[in-house]
């Protein structure tokens, strides 16, 4: 289920109310499961096989490991890191794989039909694989003591606010948690409903808005000026930014309504002065999970050099790959990999600090930034080239051409104001009642009357 | 004392209205995910004439479901004028049936030239046991939309809801896919209109009209575009159907298709014409109406329709062909309403001249041979064959 639909408000405002007239924090969870299972299952129905597959072998993964000890336990470990890598490659890169090597394949055997499987990848599949394995190799670590319930474990990885498209939780900020009874806070619901609203206000008004723009330019690449798929471009940045971002603070608000705080995903990523600092702030649960898990046990920077820059490399080609399975998102990994690995820092020097420089590496870093999500929203490769080369390839013609000029300056505006919020005013709560009133009555109106529902699923839902 | 009293019963309402809220969100979902249920309250909330009753804004049906009551630039008088055939005289050796939807309800029998009687089934509405008069010439139009094309010839579905009247047990022939059907039911447990069902329930009421007029007339002026799941044309001047021009639905007239997925239409197409000739019909036709996008931004069309007409795959079937013609129209836009899916007078009486012409020609064709040989015994000779 979508969090911008009917279905979804619904379902929160029964859950939620649920929630809080259980004095029991076990029936909690047993609530909040089967609410989970419902809002995963509002997709297609029979994934949830595969997913409470998966738990299982993950939960009994977890407590063996806890249990044994020298190869016994690794080997536990990588019964769990198979399962959930397996499926992953089973669902996502089966098809990716056969499609690759299918020239061969004709090649070799003239006449051989390709198997390829007409299957949809289950939703959100990357997300829970992932904080699954999370779990694992941190109990494997010793960092995080077994799951002993059940339910409780099946809730860490499925619990619904951030089940489909993250924030990629770890067990240590999780589970404590969720074995914690939480007493109704009105402060806790009220800062929890107004991000959730902020969410809805970036997907619904900005997001949803700027991609029927975005959409047109993609779709007629060979025909609009270069101005005009110039702001595509930029728009498809802010786009992506405000779908998932919103997607993110409607889950982590919903989250703290019931008293649970997630991680943060995002922190201002267009801000960054260097693609580095960008990756330190966009997707900040995916970047540091590589980082934990990958980057650190490949070595990280303690060999040397040379092998940091082919560790960053090797972790955003991964990184592409875990977005898609698709060559557009292994060359836009592979891109910001070079880019993180071999461009040297930038000088701390009083120069370098100025506010004119960093305005200016700022806006180098999001020119580049904006360049690299071509091959992220294109779907091939030779059509994200064709796109560039159209706006370099400079065909003059105004900026407008085939947009609407009301809406891709109103787009701005919004834009601009989605920024400021999100720079000065950092916090959700509000203290004062008839502030919040008012805030609340404003975005609701400005969301309705602005915002385009159309069930346009979250981007990231396919990964 | 006092203070804890009113405490405890401040809890106490809040939990009654906690669980007041619960029980009207549960049986709202509830409700608004069964299909049978909401076939009942729609069909109710359509007959009421009140605040509780149903937008709808009459004649134009994107008008509608877009709230752009107020925008007087997609709303036209355009009405259809049925006029009989001229030079409609002679004999009437034609039985014609039409399986179609929408765009032809309105029809008048006397609309259409050289016919004995006239018989409509509207797809997806109602089912149809047909008798035919073995003395005439039956002649059938499946006549489709574009847009539901892909969907209904993906399997052989209008023999299942087309079909003669026979006896009983020549009936169980045709209840065959249903008691299979039955065997198997669907494993989704979710309506897939559930959203659509709740905002029908919680805001299709006519008191919320002039808020949804407001937000409509706001996106339109603000941003020259329609909401909900009408879409403005580049031109500016018309609203289309959101989902035949979407990137992927198969409604659309730019969603591509693979050549395996037409060769599975060919072969129910080819499969459904000789089971209606093998039921009597002396002619099959097939009428697919191009979507208005088909015609007016035809820039990224996937040519589903000159792929389907092709003569050399659908063998037994004629084609009463709207694609050609509307195509090369001089002005293309009289052919379909401003704000409305369906076409206009001119692109009705269009296709009327073209249908008539070959009921026309069938029905001396008709003349000819009953002069020659005899049409009616012939042919009632088959009819009885077929029932043995």
């Amino acid at each position: 289920m979508s969090f911008i639909s009917l279905q979804f408000l619904v379902f929160f405002m029964v859950v939620t109310l649920g929630y809080y007239q259980l004095r029991n924090q076990r029936m909690r969870i047993s609530l909040l499961l089967a609410a989970s299972c419902y809002f995963y299952m509002a997709f297609v129905p029979k994934y949830i096989l595969i997913l409470g597959g998966m738990i299982v072998i993950d939960y009994l993964a977890g407590l063996q490991i806890a249990r044994s000890s020298g190869k016994s336990r690794k080997a536990w470990l990588i019964v769990s890191i198979i399962a959930n890598v397996g499926v992953l490659a089973f669902f996502k890169y089966f098809n990716f794989l056969f499609g690759t090597i299918e020239p061969l394949i004709h090649w070799a055997s003239p006449g051989t039909d390709v198997p390829f499987l007409k299957i949809l990848l289950p939703i959100g599949l990357s997300f829970h694989t992932f904080q699954a394995m999370s779990y694992t190799i941190e109990v494997y670590r010793g960092r995080q003591p077994a799951e002993k319930d059940f339910l409780t474990y099946a809730l860490y990885v499925m619990f619904y606010p951030q089940l489909v498209a993250g924030p990629i939780e770890r067990p240590q900020n999780v589970l404590p948690q969720l074995h914690r009874f939480q007493e109704y806070n009105r402060n806790n619901v009220r800062e929890g409903l107004a991000r959730m609203l902020w969410g809805l206000f970036k997907k619904a008004v900005i997001a949803d808005r700027v991609a029927v723009m975005v959409d047109y330019c993609y779709n007629h690449a060979s025909t609009l000026s270069s101005g005009s798929l110039l702001v595509g471009a930029i728009f498809y940045s802010f786009q992506i930014y405000c779908d998932f971002s919103g997607y993110c603070d409607i889950g982590i608000g919903a989250a703290k309504v019931m008293g649970i705080r997630l991680m943060e995903n995002f922190d201002e990523p267009y801000l960054s002065s260097s693609i580095s600092q960008f990756w330190a702030r966009w997707h900040i649960s995916l970047s540091s999970w590589f980082r934990d898990y990958v980057y650190i046990p490949l070595g990280g920077n303690r060999l040397g050099e040379k092998r940091r820059k082919l560790n960053v490399l090797f972790v955003f080609l991964l990184s592409g790959l875990w977005h898609g399975a698709n060559w557009t998102f292994v060359i836009w990994g592979g891109l910001h990999g070079m880019l993180t690995a071999f461009l040297p820092g930038k000088k701390q020097n009083k120069q370098s600090n100025s506010f004119l420089w960093n305005s200016l590496f700022t806006l180098v870093n999001f020119g580049i930034v904006t360049l690299f999500w071509v091959f992220f929203r294109s779907p091939s490769i030779k059509e994200s080239l064709h796109y560039l080369s159209r706006i370099f390839h400079w065909t003059g013609g105004p900026f407008y051409m085939g947009l609407k000029i009301n809406e891709v300056w109103g787009s701005v505006l919004l834009i601009i104001f989605m920024l400021f919020r999100e720079r000065f005013r950092k916090s959700y709560f509000i203290k004062n009642g008839l502030a919040y009133a008012s805030y609340f009555v404003v975005l609701v109106i400005v969301c309705y009357m602005l915002g385009v529902f159309n069930e346009n699923q979250f981007i990231y839902f396919q990964f | 004392m006092r203070t804890n009293l009113s405490i405890s019963n401040f809890n106490d309402v809040r939990k009654i209205v906690s669980v007041f809220f619960i029980f009207i969100g549960l049986a709202l979902l509830l409700i608004s995910n069964s299909d049978h249920l909401m076939e009942k309250i729609i069909a109710g909330r359509s007959a009421l004439n009140n605040s509780f009753g149903i937008h709808q804004f009459p004649g134009e049906d994107l008008v509608s479901i877009s709230y752009l009551d107020n925008v007087k630039r997609f709303q036209d008088k355009d009405e259809f004028i049925f006029n009989k055939p001229v030079d409609d005289t002679g004999s009437r050796n034609i039985d014609l049936y039409i399986y179609g939807d929408s765009y032809l309800m309105e029809i008048p029998d006397s609309a259409f030239s050289s016919i004995n009687s006239y018989h409509y089934c509207r797809r997806s509405y109602q089912d149809m046991n047909y008798s035919l008069n073995p003395h005439k010439k039956n002649i059938l139009i499946i006549e489709i939309a574009e847009r539901f094309a892909r969907v209904e010839f993906e399997l052989q579905e209008t023999m299942r809801h087309f079909k003669k009247k026979q006896p009983e047990v020549s009936s169980l022939r045709l209840s065959g896919p249903s008691v299979i059907y039955a065997k198997f039911p669907d494993l989704d447990i979710f309506s897939p209109d559930v959203n659509r069902n709740l905002e029908f329930n919680l805001y299709g009421y006519r008191f919320w009209d002039q808020v949804k007029f407001a937000k409509a007339s706001l996106t339109y002026y603000l941003f020259k575009r329609a909401v909900g799941d009408a879409v403005v044309s580049d031109d500016g001047n018309r609203l289309f159907l959101k989902e035949t021009m979407a990137e992927n639905d198969r409604a659309s007239s730019y969603y591509p298709f693979e050549q395996k997925e037409i060769q599975k239409m060919f072969f129910n197409l080819n499969a459904t014409c000789a089971y209606y000739k093998a039921d009597g019909f002396d002619e099959v036709y097939l009428s697919i109406i191009p979507n208005p996008v088909t015609i007016l931004q035809p820039l990224h069309y996937n040519g589903l329709i000159p792929q389907l007409q092709q003569p050399d795959s659908l063998k037994c079937m004629h084609i009463i062909d709207m694609y050609d013609p509307f195509s090369k129209d001089p002005d293309p836009g009289r052919l379909f309403k401003t704000g409305d899916t369906h076409w206009s007078n001119n692109g009705i009486q269009l296709w009327l001249k073209t249908v008539n012409a070959e009921l026309k020609k069938q029905n001396l064709q008709a003349v000819s041979k009953r002069n020659s040989s005899g049409y009616g015994l012939s042919n009632l000779k088959k009819d009885t064959a077929n029932h043995q």
